[in-house]
C-alpha cells in the first residue's frame, strides 16, 4: 500500500481514550519519536480548543541498546517513577518497536498494586490503525469495572474524543435523553474520572458513538449483559428513531418527546425557508455514502433539489448529531448557496 | 534515566523526510508502519509515500511491500529515497542489496537509514542530504542556501529574506535546501549560506550564517569577497537595522527593566538569538533550553526536549520573557512570549515572517519589544501573575 489515508496509528487511537481519564499517565513504551508524534497532536488539539491542559504522556525513550537487550527493565523503572506521582491510573502502550523485539509488557505491568497499571496491546501500526487502538483501549479499560449492579441510566461509549464537535454532539444526545427522562451514567471514555470508568458495568444501556464501535458494544454486552444502541442519532428520521429505540429499551412512553422533537424539526426547517427551491449537489470525496443519503433526506425536507448542476455543498463527515446537527448543516449549505 | 515526559522534538525520520521532500525530483518513501508516515506527512504538507509495513511483513519480510510502493511511483521521480524506519532497521534486512536485485543495480534509488531510535531531527536532516552524494560544480553561479525546512514556520520568510540579500549582493541562489526549489541533479555552487546553524550542511565553502546581526555582518563580508557587490548590505542596511533596534530597545529601557529571558529551541540558533537579546536589550539570559544535542556557548545550556523538563526549567528560572514554541507558551503563561521554535500552535499565522537575515532580526525585536511591553502593561509580574 502506498500513500495511506491521513489518520493516526494505533497509539493515537489508544491515547485518544487514555488521555481522557482525569489524572492519568500514559507510558508509550518505545523510541521517543513515537510519543512525540502523539504529544504534538494533542498539543495542537488542546491549542485549537484553548485548553492549556496537556495529557501526561511519558516515553521510555528506547535507544539502540534497548533494541538489542530488551526494554523491560526500563519500562519497569519508568512505571515506578510515574507511580510516585500518584496518578489515578497508568496505561502502558506498546509500539511497533517493542512488539518487534518481544518485550513482555503484561508481565511488567502485573507487578504493581498501589496504582492500576493497565497494559494496552497497541504495537503501533503493526497492531492496526487508529480505530483498532481506540477499540483496544476501551476493551482493556473495561477491566476496571467493579460493580455489576444496574442503574436506570445510559452510558455513552466510544466518543471520538479528537473530534472537533465532540462536546456539541454529546450535548445534543444529552438533550434528547433528558427529553425522555433518562440520565447519563458514564462517558466511556471522555473527560472521565477513574470512578466513572469503573462504573461502566452499571448502566442499563450503552449508546455507541457510531457503528464502528459495535465491537466494543458487543464486548460490553457479553461481559455485563448491557444492551446497546449502535449509534448517536443522525438525520431527521434517525433522531426520532433514536428516541423510540430508547423508549423501547426502557419500556417507557416517548410519544410526547417524539411529538416535541418533530415540532422542533419543523421549526428548524422553517428557519431555512430561503433555501427552498435551491439546487445543490453534494461534494463527497468518498462517493455515495450513508452520509450522502442523510443529506438527501434533509434536502428533501427543506425543499432543496439535488442536481449535478447545483451549487456544491459539503457532506459532513462525521455527520453532526441530532436535530441540532441538522441546523449546523443547513447553515453551512446556506452559506455555500449565498457564496 | 530514560523517562521522557512529553517528548517535544521530532526524530531522525522526520528530519530526513523534511530534507528530501523539499527537493524536486525526489520521491520519498517512508519504509515502515503507518504511524511513522502519519506525523511527517501531517506536519510537512509534502507528498510522501509509505510502505505501510504490517505484522505479516515482519514475519515474511518487507521486500514485497517496498517493491510494490517503489514500482507505483518510480516513473514520477528522478530519485526514489527510501527512508528506513525503526522496524526495518530492527529486522536487519539488507534493503540496498534487496533493491539492487529487484531493480538491476537500483539506479535512481537511494536507501537511507533513519530509524527514530538512532538520533534526532537535525541528524536525520543532514544525513539524508549527505546520502544524496551531491557535488559542487566549479562553473556554477550563485550561492547555495541551506537550513530551510517545511517543518519550520519561518521557512518561507527566511527564504525570501535570503533571496533579497543575495540579490542585493548582486548574486542569486544556487541549490536551495529544502524548500521545493532545488531540483535533484542540478549543479550546485561552491559556496553556501546557512539560514539555520543547526541544519548547516557540508556543501562547498561556507559563507556563514544569517542568524544574528554579527553573523549577518560576517556573512555579508564573505559575500562581498565573493561577489564584490555587498557594500550596500554592509554599509547601509545592517547599520540602519542595528540603529533601529538600538533606538527601539533604548526607548524600552527608559521605562522598563530588561527582562530575564529563557530561550528554547535548536541550540546554536537559540544561542545566536540570545547573544542579540543580551547585546541590544541588556537582557539577563537565564537559560538556553536545547531541543537537540547541546553545544557549549556563552550561556547556561540545559537539554530541554520534553515537556516535563521544560516545565521544571521554567518554574525554576521564572523568566519575564520566553522565546520558544507554543509548548513553552502553555507551560509558563506568566511570561511575555515570542514564538521562534516550531510548533507555534493556537495562533493565526498568514504572512511569511523571517527569523534569519536583517528582516529576521528586525521582526524578532519587534515581537520581543511588543510582547515585553504588553506584558509589562498588563502588570503581570512573575509571582503575582502566577498567583492570580
Amino acid at each position: 500500500m502506498s500513500t495511506p489515508p491521513e489518520s493516526g496509528c494505533t497509539l493515537t487511537g489508544a491515547l485518544s481514550v487514555t488521555a481522557e481519564i482525569e489524572g492519568s499517565t500514559t507510558i508509550i513504551h518505545g523510541p521517543s519519536g513515537c510519543a512525540h508524534h502523539n504529544f504534538s497532536l494533542f498539543h495542537a488539539l488542546c491549542a485549537g480548543r484553548d485548553d492549556p491542559r496537556l495529557p501526561r504522556i511519558l516515553s521510555t525513550d528506547l535507544g539502540e541498546r534497548e533494541i538489542i537487550f530488551g526494554g523491560e527493565d526500563i519500562l519497569d523503572a519508568v512505571i515506578r517513577k510515574a507511580a510516585r506521582k500518584n496518578p489515578s491510573i497508568i496505561c502502558v502502550l506498546s509500539t511497533c518497536v517493542t512488539g518487534a523485539i518481544g518485550d513482555d509488557i503484561e508481565a511488567v505491568c502485573r507487578g504493581y498494586q498501589s496504582v492500576p497499571v493497565i497494559p494496552i496491546p497497541t504495537a503501533g501500526s503493526l497492531g492496526g490503525n487508529f480505530h483498532n487502538g481506540h477499540v483496544q483501549a476501551l476493551i482493556s479499560l473495561s477491566s476496571l469495572a467493579v460493580d455489576p449492579e444496574t442503574t436506570p441510566s445510559v452510558n455513552i461509549v466510544g466518543e471520538k474524543t479528537l473530534e472537533f464537535e465532540r462536546d456539541e454532539n454529546y450535548t445534543e444526545v444529552k438533550r434528547l435523553l433528558s427529553a425522555v427522562g433518562i440520565p447519563i451514567g458514564t462517558r466511556f471514555i471522555c473527560r472521565s474520572t477513574i470512578g466513572n470508568v469503573s462504573r461502566i458495568s452499571q448502566g442499563s444501556c450503552n449508546i455507541l458513538r457510531d457503528s464502528s464501535m459495535t465491537i466494543v458494544g458487543k464486548y460490553l454486552e457479553k461481559r455485563f449483559r448491557t444492551p446497546f444502541i449502535d449509534s448517536f442519532p443522525v438525520g431527521l428520521t434517525g433522531t426520532i428513531r433514536f428516541l423510540e429505540e430508547v423508549g423501547s429499551l426502557f419500556s417507557i412512553d416517548v410519544s410526547g418527546a417524539v411529538a416535541e422533537e418533530e415540532a422542533r424539526q419543523e421549526k428548524l426547517l422553517e428557519k431555512f425557508q430561503s433555501l427552498r427551491g435551491e439546487r445543490v449537489h453534494f461534494c463527497n470525496p468518498s462517493g455515495n455514502t450513508p452520509e450522502t443519503d442523510l443529506c438527501r433526506e434533509i434536502a428533501d425536507a427543506a425543499g432543496i433539489t439535488v442536481h449535478p448542476a447545483g451549487k456544491p455543498v459539503p457532506v459532513p463527515d462525521p455527520f453532526p448529531v441530532g436535530t441540532g446537527g441538522i441546523g449546523r448543516i443547513l447553515h453551512r449549505w446556506r452559506r455555500a448557496c449565498r457564496a | 534515566m530514560h523517562e521522557c515526559a512529553g517528548p517535544l522534538w521530532p526524530c531522525a525520520l522526520t528530519g530526513a523526510a523534511a530534507a528530501l521532500a523539499g527537493i524536486r525530483g525526489v520521491g520519498v518513501v517512508v519504509h515502515g508502519s503507518l504511524g511513522c508516515y502519519y506525523y511527517p506527512s501531517s506536519v510537512l504538507h509534502q507528498p510522501l509515500y509509505c510502505t505501510s509495513v504490517s505484522e505479516r511483513d515482519i514475519i515474511l519480510g518487507t521486500e514485497d511491500a517496498l517493491v510494490r510502493t517503489i514500482e507505483k511511483i518510480r516513473e514520477k521521480y528522478r530519485l526514489i529515497a527510501v527512508l528506513c524506519t525503526c522496524i526495518p532497521s530492527i529486522m536487519g534486512e539488507d534493503i540496498k542489496e534487496m533493491l539492487s536485485d529487484r531493480f538491476s543495480g537500483n539506479p535512481g534509488i537511494c536507501v537511507i537509514d533513519s530509524p527514530g531510535f538512532s538520533g534526532e531531527y537535525e541528524e536525520g536532516y543532514r544525513s539524508a542530504i549527505r546520502a544524496l552524494d551531491l557535488e559542487v560544480s566549479e562553473g556554477s553561479k550563485g550561492v547555495n542556501v541551506d537550513g530551510l525546512s517545511p517543518f519550520d514556520p519561518f521557512q518561507q520568510g527566511n527564504l525570501q529574506e535570503t533571496m533579497r540579500l543575495l540579490a542585493l549582493a548582486g548574486t542569486g541562489a544556487g541549490g536551495i535546501f529544502s524548500a521545493g526549489l532545488y531540483r535533484y541533479g542540478d549543479p550546485l555552487s561552491r559556496f553556501t549560506l546557512h539560514t539555520n546553524p543547526d541544519l548547516a550542511l557540508d556543501i562547498g565553502e561556507s559563507l556563514g550564517t544569517l542568524v544574528g546581526i554579527s553573523g549577518i555582518k560576517d556573512a555579508a563580508k564573505r559575500l562581498e569577497v565573493f561577489s564584490g557587490e555587498a557594500q550596500d548590505i554592509l554599509e547601509r542596511d545592517i547599520p540602519l537595522a542595528e540603529e533601529k533596534i538600538v533606538a527601539a530597545c533604548d526607548r524600552y529601557l527608559k521605562r522598563f527593566d530588561p527582562p530575564g529571558a529563557a530561550l528554547f529551541g535548536q541550540c546554536r540558533m537559540m544561542q545566536e538569538i540570545a547573544l542579540m537579546v543580551e547585546r541590544y536589550l541588556d537582557a539577563d539570559i537565564l537559560v538556553v533550553g536545547s531541543r537537540n544535542a547541546p553545544v557549549p556557548g556563552r550561556f547556561r545550556v540545559e537539554r530541554a526536549r520534553d515537556y516535563g523538563t521544560v516545565s521544571d526549567i521554567l518554574s525554576q528560572t521564572e523568566p519575564d520573557l520566553v522565546l520558544g514554541s507554543s509548548y513553552e507558551k502553555y507551560a509558563y503563561p506568566w511570561a511575555a512570549f515570542v514564538g521562534v521554535t516550531p510548533p507555534l500552535r493556537g495562533v493565526v499565522r498568514l504572512h511569511s515572517r523571517p527569523l534569519a537575515g536583517i528582516e529576521g532580526a528586525l521582526a524578532l525585536f519587534e515581537s520581543i519589544l511588543n510582547a515585553c511591553m504588553d506584558h509589562a502593561k498588563r502588570g503581570i509580574g512573575q509571582s503575582g501573575g502566577r498567583a492570580a
